[in-house]
């Protein structure tokens, strides 16, 4: 199970990098999330809205509603410019921090 | 018999109630609701179960409107005290410059006063500039280390700055401990030098540089 501080910690960058993709809307963020995590990163569903919504208040997405193809009405998310700028800051942390963990996990087996 | 639209209708009664009440949040929160539903029904799980379950899964009323609450509070409640330390600050003001207009001096108690309400001035709109600055331009301060020769030319010029500051400052400091008031050339003198002794702190003291949020 992993730890809820590290689930919301890892919120925002995975949005916006599953956002860098395509536009999205909340339960198809959440069903890939679950899909690519093997279901271990498992966020209660509702508390993505407030993330989805933070990011917007702070310029990172846009949001516009659709329908999808049976007609239901959607609120489908996009990217914008400073949302890429702060995907590649995350990217450039928690890659360092991955590539910290990583260099001493090899010191151990040395 | 189970009806899921009067289910989800008293769901939606549960979120009002804890407070969700803004419509585009709650409108979503219900098409999510719907969606699930949908998709649990279609793997084979009855009405009943399905609702259940989807309403498990999206949360809790009262973690939910705690989270939206963050976002829709936090900015105004800011916004609003730093406004309100604002007008404070230049309330506090007054009394000293109505006193420097009509005298062309100012008094030790309506001086320490106006002081006062510089800093209540200088927090706020240091505050409105941290959370307004981002929203218009779209970038934020950093901190950055600085390197030498860089931080100590950074530290030198700044001490000089701030004992200049210093140094302007007496005047008004002399004739505040002899006479009990300020004229308004030390005033002056007071207010430059205050400028000169913010200015020299923020280069000791500042490390930060613009970057994009």
């Amino acid at each position: 199970m992993i730890r809820k501080e590290l689930v919301a910690a890892s919120a925002e960058p995975l949005v916006l990098a599953l956002l860098a993709k395509e536009e999205s809307y909340g339960y198809a963020i959440i069903q890939e999330v679950k899909a690519r995590s093997d279901g271990k990163l498992n966020w209660t569903d509702g508390m993505l809205y407030p993330v989805l919504h933070r990011m917007e208040h702070r310029g990172l997405i846009k949001s516009r509603w659709g329908e999808s193809e049976t007609g239901r009405k959607r609120k489908y998310y996009s990217l914008k410019k400073d949302g890429k700028t702060a995907m590649a800051k995350h990217h450039e942390h928690w890659t360092l921090i991955h590539g910290v963990l990583s260099g001493l996990r090899k010191e151990q087996y040395v | 018999m189970f009806d899921l639209e009067q289910a989800i209708a008293d769901w939606r009664s549960q979120m009002l109630a804890a407070g969700i009440k803004t419509p585009v949040p709650l409108e979503e929160l219900e098409i999510h609701l719907r969606e699930e539903i949908e998709q649990l029904e279609k793997s084979g799980v009855d009405e009943r179960t399905a609702f259940e379950n989807a309403v498990r899964q999206t949360g809790q009323p009262q973690s939910l409107k705690n989270e939206f609450n963050k976002i829709e509070t936090s900015f105004m409640k800011t916004i609003l005290k730093c406004v309100t330390v604002l007008l404070i600050g230049i309330a506090a003001q007054l009394p000293g410059s109505l006193q420097l207009r009509d005298q062309l001096a100012m008094s030790d108690k309506w001086l320490g006063l106006w002081l006062l309400g510089l800093i209540f001035q200088m927090w706020s709109v240091e505050s409105l500039r941290q959370i307004v600055q981002p929203k218009l331009t779209g970038r934020e301060l950093k901190r950055v280390e600085w390197s030498f020769p860089k931080a100590n030319l950074k530290t030198g010029a700044g001490v000089a700055v701030l004992l200049v500051g210093i140094a302007l400052m007496v005047p008004a400091a002399t004739q505040s401990v002899r006479d009990g008031l300020v004229t308004f050339d030390a005033w002056c003198r007071l207010v430059f030098g205050l400028c000169l002794l913010i200015a020299g702190t923020l280069v000791v003291c500042f490390p930060y540089q613009r970057r994009a949020v």
